[in-house]
């Protein structure tokens, strides 16, 4: 008990790690001694991100008499054109659940599309629909029903706070705006864990071989054996998604499949040309106005980067990318830059476009391009594989490999597209701004829960030496309260868990009232006397009674305790873990303890009678 | 004349026992009828005002005060930073505004504040429950009332015996949401997880008792309970004075809503199972230990 004592005092100090800067500035001296414990929002302070959700509300009149076949048929070229989840709402712009999904007299249906309603996204929307059914322009608005929000809420929740054990808290602001606060998360994993949809495409011969939908699993990555700086993500595919892949796949040894995550299908890209002179793989092709990968299919080259792309020099704008621009400009609303721009360059950009700044990943223009396009991989279909597809076989298991500057950065991505693919949101999330939260108590809160611990302490050892009359139970008592003080930190430094107010008060709680249960043990020893106790089995049958009781009340606290952390409710999520995981420390390893000193104590005929 | 806590265990019938706990139950009732509980911005929503782009910072006293007196109300306010600029972001309870009424405040705010109108912004800020959370919400707290008389039942293996403890462990519950209604606190997720945190320490003294007088030997059953409350109001007394040090140390509001459920519950405790259990315990056990001709 001693060393894992010992333990977790080094695993709480953890003299050899650097201390945080931002929990030094808070935090003081009190920070050198707590290097291995992670606070949260309330003690050090944090980040609040407003995010956007990328929805619209699209409302359509159809003529009644083409009911239901055109309004089936325009919601399925919404999904496929759009690449979006349609999901019909009303007047109200709530989901519908039950009924008609639309107004069968009037003929007017509301949807809900998971992009932002912009001029180009009409444009493309009316292109798409045709003469099904007439876009009241007038009527459309960007707007989230609280289904959809609700969903994307609970799905950023497990992304970014899975064990809710982060004190991350989410909450609807009205609209299409949500605020999500949490402590010590970078921007850049911020914007790549709550920005991204997780929209998942593989591609051979230039169309779209499977989707998201088509994946059962994603396992955890693992380094890749095959290439140097890169780490693998195995998934699994679904029945219908072995199937299409069987089919499409047969027979095309060393053919590309190409995998995208989040592709942007409402933008162009914009690529400096200064860049592109001796990319390796990749090269701009004119006439298709797309990236495109040298060699043929059959030698793993010859697919195409599905983004539509314009390139031009980096201080003037070409007319040739001008009037490509001007021609995307009815069906694409954003404008991805990669590379450096002149300002003469963007004040002739066709107004329509919202510009968008590519971040450099760091190796090299065609990872930029490759980035930008949602491109995260391309697998090559081996000549086993093909030779097997043709032959029937079934193949549910893919490899997507993803190479970065080193093998940390590569796992580290492929975490994170992990976490993406196999928590999809059903609407676009755009991060729309991020402030730096002061802590709300910071060292003040620490020092008065320091203060409450010390007299709590003081107060319980004067109450049982006041009972008991007996220095050794008293120290007893005292030793074992510290000793689970200690071990609960220890572990909990182990873990990754935030240390808001919520789960500070509940160590100090936990431990303060884990006495309960010692002075059980205790009453139940010293009731009767020396020779009672020294009868045979008389030491233990109490000790036993007492743990009855003890195990009793523990377990319906962890009942009460289990409710609490399945409800979800932000930070006392955590508050419920920590109370379990004090429990379960106390109960498996403290209150033994203090039985066997109770025993010692009493075994040296030191007992009330 | 020395106070003996235990007096109405030696002294008075199990039915007189019963009238205390019922009638303070009672008076709850009333509480929570005619007062209800107020519910926080954790479940009722609120209002959030951001305002952003400031060059200087006002202490969080000022800036508190600030708010407090345009909008009439308590509010949480805090200070925020990005950039070299700093701004503040304050919660108030849902006040459901109309679009002229955020304005004004927003051009009072701004003008108190020394910035411009398009740096306060106001949200209507909804409940930390998602219809998914509630979903989970209503299934755990079902779960759990069915769990824990489960684990209270293999404990005890008679179905009088856990029925007493829940009800008694229940009733706990249900006399400090009483009290929150009168004291006019409000459930938020810390007083929640105050109540649920009752239930497990409500346990233990209800356990003391069934334990003493039904499996405990020597001595007369209310001798036995009397020794087990004894042991209890130390139990009790050890976790109240922990849950009333930390209360009064500490000045954060979440710390607050956490221990005052479990500090009323710990005092509504010694009634409703050293009166209300006890007296149930005692019936049976005096009832089987008469003999019939009396």
């Amino acid at each position: 008990m001693l060393l894992v004592a010992l333990l977790s005092v080094a695993s709480v100090w953890r003299p050899w790690v650097e201390v945080d800067e931002r929990t030094r500035g808070t935090l003081g001296w009190v920070s050198e001694f707590t290097r291995g414990l992670d606070f949260g929002v309330d003690i050090v302070g944090g980040s609040r991100v407003l995010l956007s959700l990328q929805a619209s509300h699209l409302v359509f009149r159809f003529n009644p008499s083409d009911l239901p076949a055109a309004y089936e048929e325009v919601v399925r070229i919404l999904e496929n054109g759009l690449q979006t989840r349609v999901l019909p709402v009303d007047e109200r712009g709530e989901a519908i659940r039950e009924g008609l999904p639309y107004d069968r007299y009037t003929g007017i249906a509301r949807l809900e599309v998971g992009l932002r309603a912009t001029e180009g996204l009409l444009n493309l929307v009316e292109n798409l629909v045709g003469g099904r059914a007439t876009l009241l322009r007038e009527n459309v608005a960007n707007a989230v029903c609280s289904q959809t929000r609700n969903e994307v809420i609970e799905i950023l929740k497990n992304r970014v706070d899975p064990l809710g054990t982060r004190g991350a808290v989410l909450k609807a602001l009205g609209g299409n705006l949500v605020l999500y606060e949490v402590p010590g998360l970078e921007p850049r994993e911020a914007e790549l864990l709550l920005g991204k949809q997780g929209r998942l495409e593989i591609w051979l011969e230039n169309e779209v071989l499977l989707y998201g939908e088509h994946i059962l699993r994603v396992d955890p990555p693992r380094a890749s054996l095959q290439e140097r700086n890169a780490a693998e993500l195995p998934f699994r595919l679904t029945d219908e998604g072995a199937g299409r892949f069987r089919e499409g796949a047969a027979g095309k040894a060393n053919y590309p499949t190409v995998v995208y995550v989040d592709r942007p299908t409402d933008a162009v890209l914009l690529v400096q040309e200064e860049l592109l002179s001796g990319l390796p793989v990749l090269e701009y092709e004119d006439y298709s106005h797309m990236f495109r990968a040298r060699g043929f299919p059959e030698e793993g080259g010859g697919y195409y980067l599905q983004v539509p792309a314009a390139v031009t020099p980096g201080s003037t704008l070409s007319v040739e990318a001008l009037s490509f621009l001007e021609e995307m400009s009815s069906t694409r609303f954003r404008l991805l830059l990669v590379g450096e721009f002149s300002e003469e360059v963007v004040e002739g950009l066709p107004p329509s476009y919202s510009l968008e700044n590519v971040p450099r990943p760091g190796e090299g223009t065609e990872a930029w391009i490759r980035e930008a396009c949602g491109c995260k991989s391309v697998i090559t279909i081996s000549p086993s594989l093909a030779q097997e597809l043709l032959l029937g076989r079934t193949v549910r298991d893919l490899v997507i490999t993803v190479s970065r500057t080193s093998g940390e950065e590569a796992m580290k991505e492929a975490r994170t597209l992990r976490t993406i693919l196999s928590q999809r949101l059903p609407v676009g999330v755009s991060v729309e701004g991020e402030t730096v939260l002061e802590a709300r108590l910071g060292s003040t809160f620490l020092k008065q829960l320091l203060w409450a611990g010390l007299f709590s302490f003081l107060g319980v050892g004067a109450l049982v030496f006041l009972r008991y009359r007996r220095p050794r139970i008293t120290l007893a008592v005292m030793g074992t309260m510290i000793l689970e003080l200690v071990i609960t930190l220890g572990v909990v430094s182990l873990l990754p868990y935030s240390l808001n107010l919520a789960e500070l008060a509940g160590v100090v709680l936990v431990i303060g009232t884990g006495v309960d249960a010692q002075i059980i043990i205790t009453e139940e020893v010293m009731r009767g006397g020396v020779r009672e106790v020294r009868a045979p089995g008389g030491l233990r049958d109490r000790i036993r009674r007492a743990f009855r009781v003890i195990w009793g009340s523990s377990f319906t606290t962890l009942v009460a305790m289990l409710s609490l952390a399945t409800l979800g409710f932000g930070e006392m999520r955590g508050f419920a873990l920590i109370t379990i995981l004090g429990i379960l420390l106390s109960v498996l390893l403290t209150r033994p303890l203090y039985a066997r000193m109770v025993n010692a104590i009493l075994g040296k005929g030191e007992v009330g009678g | 004349m020395r106070l003996d806590p235990t007096y109405h265990l030696h002294r008075w019938s199990t039915r007189r026992m019963l009238l205390p706990p019922l009638l303070l139950a009672l008076f709850f009732l009333c509480c929570i009828l005619v007062r209800g509980i107020p519910l926080s911005r954790d479940f009722s929503g609120g209002t959030l005002i951001q305002v952003r782009g400031m060059e200087s910072h006002p202490t969080l006293g000022e800036a508190k005060r600030l708010v407090e007196g345009l909008l009439g109300g308590k509010v949480e306010v805090r200070l925020t930073s990005y950039g070299g600029l700093y701004g503040l972001d304050a919660e108030a309870d849902n006040m459901d505004l109309p679009q002229e009424v955020r304005e004004n405040l927003r051009s009072s705010l701004a003008e108190e504040l020394g910035v411009s109108e398009n740096q306060v912004a106001v949200y209507n800020m909804g409940s930390i429950l998602t219809s998914l959370s509630k979903r989970q919400a209503r299934n755990a707290l079902m779960v759990a009332p069915v769990l824990m008389a489960i684990v209270i039942l293999l404990n005890f293996k008679s179905l009088r015996a856990s029925g007493s403890i829940l009800g008694s462990v229940w009733l706990n519950v249900f006399d400090a949401l009483g009290c929150m209604s009168l004291a006019g606190v409000e459930l938020s997720t810390g007083s929640m997880a105050g109540l649920l945190m009752l239930l497990g320490y409500s346990d233990d003294t209800n356990t003391l008792l069934i334990t003493a007088v039904e499996k405990g030997v020597g001595g007369k059953p209310r001798e036995r309970a009397a020794e087990a409350m004894r042991t209890g109001l130390l139990v009790n007394g050890t976790t109240f004075l922990v849950l009333f040090l930390v209360n009064l140390f500490t000045t954060s509001k979440l710390v607050d809503e956490l221990t005052f459920p479990l500090l009323t519950g710990m005092v509504f405790d010694v009634v409703n199972t050293w009166f209300l259990n006890a007296a149930v315990a005692l019936s049976k056990k005096e009832r089987r230990e008469i003999p019939v001709a009396l």
